[in-house]
């Protein structure tokens, strides 16, 4: 199960080193929100795969605090542009 | 059983990598919110699940199953909402790029 975890672990670091570079060079501010939101929720998926290898197993409410952090600043900072637009 | 976690977790993975590859390929940006819907949809339901299976019937596997429900709600309507926005500025600018 460990080695297992790792090689995920592995596969979920890769694409985040993708997004990371792909919020890099985005041009357009709704690409790079796309990205974040992208970023936040492997990190989620990167955390519960965490507490499965570690020794401390207590990592599941550290991972739901953070995919509703995630939630709430992208639809914030979806509302901010909403309104920046309208105001133009 | 533990083949069953690691072709879930393994499929999870290489899903997640997929969607990420897929959202730097395409040059629409609505097939892009496509692209990660996948991750947001598919990758999470096959890791979580395996995971599920592999903590057995506990309380992380409640707070697992509780995890994967949040994010499919908050997931597909946080694209959404993007989509909205994005589809609002471009009528205000006359052009769907």
């Amino acid at each position: 199960m460990s080695e297992i975890s790792m090689l995920v672990i592995l596969l979920l670091s890769l694409a985040l080193v993708i997004s990371i570079f792909r919020f890099i060079t985005a041009n357009e501010i709704y690409t790079k929100i796309l990205t974040v939101n992208l970023i936040g929720t492997k990190i989620v998926l990167l955390i519960l795969l965490v507490g499965t290898v570690s020794i401390e197993k207590d990592f599941t409410d550290i991972a739901m605090v953070y995919a509703l952090i995630n939630f709430i600043s992208t639809i914030a900072i979806l509302k901010y542009y909403e309104d920046k637009e309208a105001s133009k | 059983m533990n083949i069953i976690i690691s072709i879930l977790l393994i499929t999870g993975g290489i899903t997640a990598l997929i969607g990420t590859i897929g959202c730097f390929k395409f040059d629409n940006f609505l097939a892009r919110t496509h692209a990660a819907s996948v991750v947001d949809t598919f990758s999470t339901l096959l890791i979580i699940l395996g995971l599920v299976f592999h903590y057995g019937l506990s309380l992380f596997s409640l707070k697992l199953l509780l995890i994967l429900v949040f994010l499919y709600i908050t997931g597909s309507t946080a694209i959404h909402a993007l989509t909205q926005v994005f589809l609002k500025h471009s009528e205000t600018n006359g052009e769907i790029k």
